[in-house]
């Protein structure tokens, strides 16, 4: 503090000197441009003008320092407060959709079983159109097996490259492939096999 | 901003050492003559101008000193 306090008071002293010095030919009647006159004047206008400099500057030291020490508040121009409000209305907006998210996030396990409950009897009706829509019409090549697939050097998988299993769910799409044709017309179709298959795959993706 | 205002100390300090010099650097007070009110007053005024500016110099270095041995801890 007695730092910015002597500066201070040195400074405007120093501009009150000069404020002297330029008044002093005047005053006392110095010879009009004689060397007297000229060196108060020049001094006393240097002197003003940079003290009011260096015034003004440990003025600003001071101020920042009590700011620092938390003595005096510390002022936020017109613009910085909007931008402060602006920011903190976005950020009760950014909670309250995240409070929103969470307190909605649904739980994956419930989402499945609901979904199951939704599909499982559209899929089952589905695949009965499915099957009621194609026609058996070669029962002579129903009643062949099928052939077994063999990797082949080039493409490894028979089937274009897409392992189909009982796990993929493509099979509800596809018409049925001549066995299933054929063992449509037995008593365990494939409306049962098909839904036997969407318990046990979505029994594992449940344990998943 | 530090730096200005020890500059503007350090101004003052040679303006009043220029305005003691001025009398007999410009010769409107000349050796061995009775003093005029012009070299009086110049003198007086740089004298103290000298002073007041090399004293607070030196304060303001010392606090400045000061200042950076506290923030050292």
């Amino acid at each position: 503090m007695g730092r910015y306090l002597t500066g201070l008071c040195v400074t405007a002293l120093g501009a009150c000197a000069g404020g002297w010095l330029m008044l002093t030919p005047f005053a006392f009647g110095y010879p009009g441009h004689g060397r007297a006159a000229v060196t108060s004047l020049g001094t006393g206008g240097v002197l003003v003008v940079t003290c009011l400099a260096a015034l003004n500057c440990w003025a600003l030291l001071w101020r920042r320092k009590l700011r620092a020490d938390g003595v005096l508040q510390v002022r936020q121009p017109r613009r910085s407060r909007r931008s402060v409000r602006r920011q903190a209305k976005a950020e009760r907006l950014v909670r309250a959709t995240r409070k929103r998210e969470l307190v909605t996030a649904p739980d994956p396990a419930q989402v499945l079983t609901d979904l199951r409950a939704l599909l499982t009897p559209l899929l089952t009706e589905g695949t009965v159109e499915v099957v009621h829509a194609t026609p058996s019409a070669e029962p002579a090549a129903a009643l062949e097996p099928d052939p077994v697939p063999v990797p082949v050097p080039g493409n490894p998988l028979p089937d274009g490259g897409h392992p189909r299993g009982t796990r993929s769910a493509s099979f509800l799409i596809a018409a049925p492939r001549p066995r299933e044709a054929a063992d449509s017309n037995s008593d365990e179709g494939p409306v049962q096999r098909g839904a036997e298959l969407l318990k046990v795959g979505t029994g594992d993706e449940e344990a998943w | 901003m530090s730096r200005v205002g020890m500059a503007g100390l350090v101004i003052v300090f040679t303006a009043g050492a220029w305005l003691i010099a001025a009398p007999f650097v410009l010769r409107f007070q000349p050796s061995g003559a009775h003093w005029t009110g012009a070299a009086r007053m110049d003198v007086l005024v740089g004298g103290v101008l000298a002073v007041a500016g090399f004293a607070g110099f030196f304060v303001a270095l010392s606090g400045r000193v000061k200042e950076l041995y506290a923030a050292r801890g």
